[in-house]
């Protein structure tokens, strides 16, 4: 019941696919059903994204691709733990991209990631989805 | 048990620091390599620590080789939890002396399992330790009866380290478990108890003669 979240038709638009940005119940799952530490820990990532993107931007442009890769692969760890799977795969993709040097692709995958970023911080700030997760069941 | 987690990704910190805590594990937390390394350092250092791979300055895999370097003798039990999914990767994080390895994102109940299996290994290597130190005191006190020891060549008395000579049967009771019945050989009974008691029968038959 967590899933088929109403997804903006823009957003939606945007997306390669019109799943939602947050699968609530994989996101359950992994915090152990315990829905107050997910609150927790969505409230963490959300205040830090800004910095995050920040933190990507300035690695791209200096071309630092050590960090680049470091700051990629944090967002993937933060997706996977957040059922964020598309946002989880726009950074496993440009970390590979900065482990490999692939410097020429850095800022479209950039792109693709910022925009998972913003599907992901546009859910988390539609107060709907506190509802169904106190709605929902536990997995 | 006190577990350490080191992990610059909050939300990993975070995800990790309360399940332990709820599985009742007491929890320090680390952002980053460097200082989880200072805290290894100290005497009441968590004998598990928990961590991840891709940190600024020092990370995982360094921070591992720093700990099985160090000299403590009891070297804390490491698992390391990263999204470093490749085989290479898997055997490196172990050669560079993790005792395990949890590829993120990580099963919850897997990671409580693991964990236990860390507190269960730490448990026997301390019961080891302990062995081994009863050991080496017993063989200790052993020693003590070893080494080049001066004896009287008539009444056999050992001379101790403190210059004092001592009945054999003293020493040996002073410097180790051993202690003595006393009793006669065959061979003295002959020599010493037989004559004594033959002379003491005379002194008798001359004391009745004499009455």
């Amino acid at each position: 019941m967590l899933r088929g979240a109403p997804v903006a038709p823009d957003r939606c638009a945007v997306s390669d696919e019109c799943e939602p940005a947050v699968d609530l119940e994989s996101a359950l799952r992994q915090v152990g059903g315990n829905r107050r530490l997910l609150l927790e820990l969505v409230e963490v990532f959300v205040e830090d994204i800004p910095n995050r993107l920040r933190g990507l931007k300035e690695a791209s442009v200096t071309r630092d691709v050590r960090q680049l890769e470091r700051l990629a692969h944090n967002v993937k760890g933060s997706a996977g733990i957040l059922g964020a799977a598309a946002l989880r795969s726009a950074a496993l993709t440009l970390e590979d991209a900065a482990r490999e040097r692939r410097l020429d692709s850095a800022p479209g995958l950039l792109t693709a990631l910022e925009r998972e970023l913003d599907r992901v911080a546009a859910f988390f700030a539609d107060p709907g989805w506190r509802t169904r997760l106190a709605q929902g069941a536990p997995p | 048990m006190k577990i350490l987690i080191v992990d610059d990704e909050p939300i990993v910190r975070r995800l990790l620091e309360t399940s332990l805590t709820e599985w009742g594990y007491e929890v320090l937390a680390a952002p980053g390599g460097e200082e989880a390394w200072a805290i290894l350092q100290r005497a009441d250092a968590p004998s598990l620590a928990i961590l991840d791979w891709t940190m600024p300055e020092v990370d995982g895999l360094e921070l591992c080789r720093r700990v099985r370097a160090l000299g403590k003798p009891r070297k804390p039990y490491l698992i390391f939890v990263t999204a470093m999914a490749r085989t290479q990767d898997i055997v490196t994080g172990l050669e560079a002396g993790a005792d395990d390895y949890i590829v993120k994102p990580f099963n919850r109940e897997e990671l409580h399992a693991r964990v236990r299996v860390g507190a269960r290994m730490l448990d026997l290597q301390a019961a080891l330790a302990d062995r081994v130190r009863d050991l080496e005191d017993a063989l200790a006190r052993v020693k003590q009866l070893q080494g080049l020891l001066p004896i009287c060549s008539y009444c056999k008395k050992v001379r101790d380290d403190r210059n004092y000579w001592q009945q054999v049967e003293t020493y040996i009771e002073g410097h180790s478990d051993a202690q003595f019945t006393h009793g006669i050989c065959p061979e003295c009974r002959d020599k010493y108890v037989e004559p004594e008691l033959e002379r003491l029968r005379q002194v008798r038959r001359s004391t009745e003669g004499g009455a």
